[in-house]
Order: C-alpha cells, then sequence, then structure tokens
C-alpha cells in the first residue's frame, strides 16, 4: 500500500516537473502564428456564470485554431484581484489573465505585467485597432500591459412611460433633466436617483472641469471650485429640488433597481442596466440620451477590463497570441451578440448588434469622450474618500467645502503612503 | 481557539505520568501520542507560529505583496497607528462593539441555558431551534440579514404590522448599522454558548440547590448566589471567547456593509484587510495593526481571567 502511495506521489511530481519543464521550446523562435506552441493557464473572473461559459468557448476555439498551444481555464468567482496579488507574491501567477484596472493599478507599476508593445508589432497588432480611450488605462511609461475587452460606459436612461404620462419630451440638456427630474417627482416617485457613489459622481466632476488627481497622479485635487461647483450641482437634485433620492431611500439596492422599481424616472448606468431590465423588469419602456454636455465638456465615466500576461510567463509568443485572439475581432462579435459588453474594437462600431439599438449605440458612442475610471496604486483609498465626501453631503453631515477639503487631505495621506 | 480552558488537563497528564512508570507498554502509547499530535504540531509551526513571526517581520517594513524591495522603516507603521484616523474610528467601533456584544450575548446565552436547565415542557424542541442560528455561516446569516433590514425587507414589514410604518434603511443609516450588525452577532453566537452554560450547569451538585430549597431559598437568590458564582470557569470561558470573537468581527461588515456609511461600521479586522489588499504598500501597516489587535486581545483576556476565574469553593 505504501509502496503504491508512494509512486502516485513521485508521478504527481514528475508530471509537475514535465510541465514545468515541458516548454523548452518556447515558441520564442517562432515566426509564424501555427509555429507557435505552449502551455498557458489563462485566469478570468468568473462570477458571473454566462460570461464565464462563454470565456470557455472563446478558448476552445482558439485551442482549434492554434492546436499547439494549451490553455488551461482558471476561474476566480470572487475577489478576482486578491487572488492574483497573493499568486503573484507567491511567483505562481497564471500566464495570461484579465488585468482589471485595478489589477493594473497594483501590478502594472511593480513590473509584474508583461509590456505587450514588442509582441504587438511582431504579431500584427495594431493599437489603432481599439478605441483610444480604452488603451489609456494599461499605458504606463511608454508601454502597454494588457488589451481592452470589452467596456462598460455611462448614459441617462429615462423612463417613457413617466415621461410621456407627464407630457414631458426627451430631454436633451441638463437644464431639461433638472426641470424634468422636478415635475417627476410625485409621491414615493424622484425624478431622478443620483448615488454617493464616485463611480457615477466623477462624470459631473469631470464635466465641470475638475480632476481626481493631479496630472502626475501624485496628489489628490478634487477639492477646488470646480469640483465643488459639480458636487454642489450633483447633490441639488437631492438636497434642494428634492428631485432625487439615493437607491436605498427608494425601497431600491442600486439605483436600477429603483429605475426597475419605476422609484425614480431617471438614472446614470451602463450597458448593465440593458438586460438587468429585460430580466427583471421587461415591463418597463424605457430610452436613453447620451450624457448631455456639462458646463466645461461633455463627460461619461469608463470602466473597462483587458487580457494581459505575466511578465514571468515563458510562453510569451504563445501568451500574445491569445490576448490578440480573446480582444481580436471573432471573440468581440461573439460578445457582442451574446448582449453581454460593448466591444472595445473600432471596426464593430458598424456592427448591426450596435447601429440596431439606439440604447447600444448611444453607449458605444460615449466612449470617445468619456474618461477611464481609474486613479492609480491607492485608488481604493481614493475612491473612499470620494465616497464618504459625497455620503456626508448627502446625510447633511457636512457642506460641500469643507467634505471635498477633508476627503481630499485623507486621500493625500494615501497617497503619500499611508 | 486560542484559549483552551480545559481543567481536567493537569489530571491526564498526572495519569500519563503514573502509567508510564509500568515500562514499555506506556513508550509505546507516549510515542503514538507524539505521533497523533505532530501532525497539528507541524501546522502549528508552519502556518501560524512562522506566519505570526513573520507578521512580525513585516510590520517593520515598507511592505508590499508585488514590490521586489521592502525597506525597512522601523517602527513607522507602529508610530503612524495613534494618528491615522481610520485606525482611531475602527478602534471605536470595535470596542463599542465588543462590549455591547459580550455583555448582551452572555447575559442571553445564560439566560437561555437557565430556561433549558429547568424542566419546562418541549425542552429538546427549544434546545434545537435556539440552536440552528449557531450552525449556520456567518456569510449565509448576513446575506438573510441583508434582506431582513433591507427598507422594504423583513423587520420593517413586522414593524408594519404592529403599526410603525417605517422603510428606514439600516445598513445605510450611520446610526442603526452598526447595532444591526451587533444584534445579528448576539443572536447567532449566544446559542454555542448556551451550550456551554448548560454543560456548566449539569456540574453544580444538585444537593446544593436542595439544601437552598430548604433554606427557604427563593429561585432568584438561587440564580446569583449559587448558580452564577459556580459558573465561574464557564463565564470566564464565555466572556474570554466572546471577547476575540468580538475583537476579530470581520465577515458581518465586510459582507453587509463594507465598513459604512461612514465608516459607521469599520472594524479593525476590515481594516487590515482593506490595508492587505486594496492598497499598496500597506502591508506593514496590516500587519502592525493585527499585532495591535492581537496585544489587545491578549491582554483583555488576562485581565477578565483576573477579574472571574477565581477559585471556587463548594
Amino acid at each position: 500500500m505504501r509502496s503504491v502511495r508512494l509512486g502516485l506521489a513521485l508521478a504527481a511530481v514528475g508530471s509537475v516537473l514535465l510541465t514545468a519543464c515541458g516548454g523548452t521550446s518556447t515558441g520564442g523562435g517562432a515566426t509564424s502564428e501555427a509555429d507557435v506552441s505552449g502551455t498557458i493557464r489563462a485566469a478570468n473572473w468568473g462570477g458571473n456564470p454566462t460570461e464565464n461559459s462563454l470565456v470557455k468557448k472563446y478558448e476552445a476555439d482558439f485551442m482549434v485554431k492554434y492546436p499547439k498551444i494549451k490553455v488551461t481555464q482558471e476561474e476566480i468567482p470572487t475577489n478576482f484581484e486578491d487572488k492574483i496579488k497573493t499568486e503573484m507574491s507567491a511567483n505562481n501567477e497564471p500566464d495570461a489573465m484579465y488585468v482589471s484596472t485595478t489589477l493594473m493599478n497594483f501590478a502594472g507599476p511593480a513590473g509584474r505585467l508583461l509590456d505587450l508593445t514588442p509582441l504587438m508589432s511582431k504579431w500584427g497588432v495594431s493599437s489603432t485597432e481599439y478605441i483610444a480611450s480604452l488603451l489609456t488605462p494599461w499605458q504606463l511609461n511608454g508601454k502597454l500591459y494588457a488589451l481592452p475587452k470589452d467596456f462598460g460606459d455611462l448614459v441617462l436612461f429615462y423612463n417613457k412611460t413617466l415621461f410621456s404620462n407627464a407630457g414631458l419630451a426627451t430631454p436633451a440638456s441638463w437644464d431639461d433633466i433638472k426641470a424634468d427630474a422636478k415635475a417627476l417627482s410625485k409621491g414615493s416617485v424622484k425624478g431622478i436617483s443620483l448615488p454617493a457613489d464616485a463611480a457615477r459622481f466623477d462624470a459631473f466632476l469631470f464635466g465641470f472641469g475638475g480632476q481626481v488627481l493631479s496630472s502626475d497622479k501624485t496628489k489628490a485635487v478634487f477639492n477646488d471650485s470646480k469640483a465643488q461647483a459639480a458636487l454642489s450641482y450633483y447633490t441639488s437634485f437631492q438636497l434642494q429640488d428634492k428631485s432625487s433620492d439615493l437607491p436605498d431611500k427608494l425601497g431600491a439596492t442600486w439605483p436600477g433597481d429603483a429605475f426597475g422599481k419605476q422609484k425614480a424616472a431617471m438614472v446614470i448606468e451602463g450597458g448593465w442596466l440593458i438586460p438587468y431590465m429585460h430580466d427583471t423588469y421587461p415591463a418597463v419602456s424605457y430610452g436613453s440620451i447620451k450624457l448631455p454636455a456639462f458646463p466645461v465638456k461633455q463627460s461619461s465615466l469608463l470602466f473597462t477590463n483587458g487580457w494581459g500576461c505575466s511578465a514571468k510567463t515563458k510562453y510569451q509568443d504563445a501568451c500574445m497570441l491569445f490576448v490578440k485572439y480573446m480582444t481580436g475581432k471573432i471573440v468581440q462579435q461573439q460578445v457582442l451578440q451574446s448582449g453581454f459588453a460593448l466591444p472595445s474594437r473600432k471596426d464593430l462600431g458598424t456592427d448591426p448588434g450596435i447601429t440596431s439599438n439606439p440604447d447600444v449605440k448611444n453607449l458605444f458612442d460615449s466612449a470617445t469622450f468619456a474618461t477611464a475610471w481609474t486613479f492609480g496604486p491607492h485608488e481604493s483609498k481614493v475612491n473612499d474618500a470620494q465616497n464618504t465626501a459625497l455620503q456626508s453631503v448627502f446625510l447633511g453631515k457636512s457642506d460641500v467645502k469643507t467634505a471635498l477639503d477633508k476627503a481630499v487631505a485623507d486621500a493625500n495621506a494615501a497617497l503619500a503612503g499611508g | 481557539m486560542a484559549v483552551s480552558v480545559a481543567p481536567e488537563a493537569p489530571a491526564v497528564t498526572a495519569k500519563v505520568r503514573r502509567r508510564s512508570k509500568r515500562g514499555g507498554m506506556a513508550i509505546a502509547q507516549r510515542r503514538a501520542g507524539l505521533l497523533f499530535v505532530t501532525p497539528y504540531i507541524l501546522f502549528f509551526l508552519i502556518l501560524q507560529l512562522a506566519a505570526f513571526a513573520f507578521a512580525i517581520w513585516v510590520s517593520f517594513h515598507h511592505y508590499d505583496l508585488l514590490a521586489l524591495d521592502n525597506p525597512f522603516v522601523g517602527l513607522r507603521n507602529y508610530t503612524r497607528l495613534t494618528i491615522n484616523e481610520d485606525f482611531l474610528i475602527a478602534m471605536r467601533n470595535t470596542t463599542e462593539y465588543a462590549v455591547v456584544v459580550v455583555i448582551l450575548q452572555t447575559a442571553f446565552a445564560l439566560l437561555l441555558a437557565v430556561l433549558l436547565d429547568s424542566k419546562i415542557k418541549g425542552r429538546n424542541f427549544f434546545r434545537t431551534t435556539w440552536y440552528t442560528p449557531s450552525i449556520a455561516s456567518s456569510v449565509v446569516i448576513s446575506m438573510i440579514f441583508l434582506y431582513v433590514y433591507h427598507p422594504t425587507g423583513l423587520l420593517n414589514s413586522i414593524l408594519g404590522l404592529v403599526g410603525i410604518h417605517t422603510t428606514e434603511a439600516y445598513l445605510q443609516s450611520t446610526t442603526w448599522a452598526l447595532p444591526a450588525i451587533m444584534f445579528l452577532n448576539i443572536w447567532t453566537t449566544a446559542p454555542t454558548f448556551m451550550l456551554m452554560f448548560l454543560a456548566g450547569l449539569q456540574d453544580i451538585p444538585k444537593e446544593i440547590y436542595e439544601a437552598s430549597s430548604v433554606d427557604g431559598a427563593s429561585a432568584a437568590r438561587k440564580l446569583f448566589s449559587i448558580t452564577i458564582p459556580l459558573l465561574r470557569p464557564i463565564i470566564f470561558l464565555v466572556v474570554s471567547l466572546g471577547i476575540i470573537g468580538a475583537f476579530q468581527v470581520f465577515d458581518q461588515a465586510y459582507i453587509m456593509t463594507h465598513g459604512g456609511p461612514l465608516k459607521a461600521t469599520l472594524t479593525v479586522a476590515l481594516l487590515i484587510y482593506q490595508n492587505l489588499f486594496n492598497d499598496t504598500g500597506t502591508v506593514g501597516v496590516a500587519c502592525a495593526e493585527a499585532l495591535v489587535l492581537g496585544i489587545i486581545i491578549f491582554g483583555l483576556t488576562l485581565i477578565s481571567r483576573r477579574v472571574i476565574d477565581t477559585k471556587i469553593e463548594y
């Protein structure tokens, strides 16, 4: 019995060694895609079963196209960045992985991600294929650490029924939205639901000409007069006009929920609202507009996710081909058809999946003026500080200037290294 | 559990020692004993002691999980804690939480145990149902209570039935969020301690109660003059386990409120987690916070031992 177990153990160790050493031909010398070989572990966030099975399918398709490359899917259902971070610190990270903007903020500056620039030119990938604003999160010191696989951004959704019942036309400016919100607020229904969430407010902040961080990202600056004007405006719906309320005050868990329950006639949300409404509140008739121009400029927020490679991968070429495929036209067209996310590629802008649906088109087109929502290695503390400021103004605990000054001081303490 | 109060322990070793004089059989037994504890000792050394030592080392460095260079910074991570607003808020929240939870859950557990120890009808039914909350994992309970505390959830529905109509969002309120988590925790942990009290109650000699009945003592008098004094070792156990658990509170705050609103439910353990994973270069700070928390728990356990666990004479 003992010898059997020992044999099994040795076999297990042996197979690990074989896997580890098996790839002596890394494809480093390969000049055509068909010659590239390797075994890559590919980690994706698996929290959404639909998304997870789509990734599995694309990876299977990839292995059919590149038979010499073997891909092992590693799905991480929750706390994706925490898991990758601990794997990286143990030098055991996957070869290819989702590089969220959060992961980029941790791993990019620490040199743990592979610069894709030289491999892109080697394997014929041009950064011009992607929407330019979607590349910014992964650019650092002239290097590019991931390619965007999809994105979401913010538009204004409005309830068509509530609008027509009140005899209101589709809003076209912020003045319209403000007046309509007042007119629509009756009883337990509010005209709009603006949450205490920096991931919504920052669209206003940028639109009013403000910034969260200085251009070198070393200082928090969201307490200047522009930021104050933005926050005063954002909170005026609720505090002065009484035409907005926080989702939980409307008996909802998030603004989209309040919108579906028809407790809020307008919300600022992204493409994720469309399948949510379809599945949960199919009876609600709604439309969308791009966020109208703010006093300084038109603005929206971009949330994007990419595929990248570990700096330590032994199969750089295989990994690059994988990233190329997973962010390429074939996969992204399927992503679009599944209604799951917006494609990050310019060449899909004319796809019927986008042009035939006005809401999807609004979302896709907003990417041109939207800003990627990402704030560097101390992003979590910066956003905590912003959210705390928003909450304290909404809850009436603080005025706009005091709240922002305090938040900037907190954020700067974090930026200075906690 | 870090604190194991096992009154039988000295007696067991004494027995083993006595037997060992009898020769070969005992040596074999002792070997077998060592063999049985080896896996635990190994796990303890590697996963606890080594990790603990590493945490101490890290707490003196500007440490990041991904950085290649982690410079020594001396006591800076510790001195910064005294001026770190988040840490002070977390400390205050956690202390408030621990005081309320430990007192109420101990009292509640004792009350339940005394009730179950009396000969009420359907004792087994109550014993089972009261213990149920302790079986489910805290994550599951937290998810359930998200709906209980929801503005249109169970709690407000019940209040509505008795004429109190409110859409209070308890977990989004700076006033109610922490008490809401306190209540949930008392509800889930008290039954576990109830079992310990029940075990303790079985150990109290029945003659004492009989004698006091002869002397004409009331039920309340029996509780305060006999039951509680004689339960002191168990009370100590329950209070120290309660202190340890309360100071380590994490899951409920992590799942239900993420420390909000306005840091009203930011606990030390949650702050440690945030510094460990959500920021860059603050692993050393997290380790310093963890060690300070560990020292506080250790100190409080010692103090509670001093105060409660005095010798009992029957």
